[in-house]
């Protein structure tokens, strides 16, 4: 029975949800099985149904788009908690744009971005220093972002500042997490 | 470090990787495991497992031929390592050392 006749539709849906180094392995084995069964779309359809979910435990498994897209998220999110949560603290007490609030600022910027390097390098075990290395990179886009929209509204040193401190401060973190766990056998 | 331990489903793909030696590859590893144990495994879910396997350092996969029963899709076959090896191993030995002296109808 030829590859025209498994369902294509199926096989395109198992297709979306394998990983790209299994994909070809585990269609070519269901036409294996389509030529065999004895009734092959029954048969094909079941198994790609009961497949679908493995398959996505094995994208999360791998260090791809997935895993670190959700890791990059939650990173940004403890990220966003510690700037929001030293603004609430520290916002009775010093005034901004202060020097000093300024400066505060910049160091809690720094912990979380740390901080989320770290988390970003925990959440990818398999390849921690890519994971952070995207992270870095997507934290110096949204520097940049926020250097063309603050342009001229906050002060010039602060902004260059931000664009190395933050990228820099999660890889340092993800380098710290990443070297601790292969030190300590994790 | 602590050794990894199988869980029952590794446990059945490492044996059926030992019982289909150089001719270990998804469909193959299934089909074994549905003649031995009766049990109607997804192809998705042997794969899984294989990664999972792989990723401790238990298999190792390698590329094969492709055929035109498999719309020119290769084969991935998956070889155990000395270490997969010893983990079965020990993972069969620890089942027979829990069942030993165990007598059918215990429950009754």
């Amino acid at each position: 029975m030829d590859l025209m006749n498994s369902p294509r539709l199926a096989r395109g849906i198992l297709r979306l949800f394998l990983p790209r180094e299994t994909r070809d392995a585990v269609t070519g084995d269901l036409e294996e099985g389509f030529a065999r069964a004895a009734s092959p779309r029954a048969w094909y359809w079941k198994q790609v149904m009961r497949s679908i979910a493995p398959s996505i435990g094995m994208r999360w498994r791998s260090p791809g788009v997935l895993r670190i897209g959700v890791a990059a998220v939650l990173s940004y999110l403890v990220l966003a908690a510690c700037v929001i949560g030293l603004e609430a603290a520290i916002s009775p007490f010093v005034d901004a744009p202060t020097l000093p609030y300024i400066l505060l600022n910049l160091l809690v910027g720094t912990i979380g971005a740390i901080s989320a390097g770290s988390v970003i390098a925990v959440m990818v075990p398999m390849a921690p220093m890519k994971a952070v290395k995207i992270f870095a990179g997507f934290l110096g886009v949204m520097a940049l972002i926020s250097f063309a929209v603050e342009f001229g509204r906050a002060p010039l040193w602060y902004q260059i500042v931000l664009l190395c401190l933050g990228p820099s401060a999660a890889y340092l973190g993800g380098r710290l997490t990443s070297g601790r766990r292969i030190a300590s056998g994790a | 470090m602590a050794r990894p331990f199988l869980g029952a489903f590794e446990q059945l793909v490492l044996a059926a990787l030992v019982r289909l030696h150089k001719d270990a590859y998804g469909m193959a590893v299934r089909q074994e495991i549905a003649e031995r144990t009766g049990r109607d495994i997804a192809i998705g879910a042997v794969y899984a497992t294989l990664d999972r396997l792989e990723q401790k350092g238990f298999v190792v996969s390698r590329t094969g031929e492709s055929t035109p029963e498999r719309g020119g899709k290769a084969k991935r076959y998956f070889d155990l390592t000395a270490a997969g090896e010893q983990a079965l191993r020990d993972s069969v030995g620890q089942l027979q050392r829990m069942v030993k002296g165990l007598k059918l109808g215990w429950t009754s």
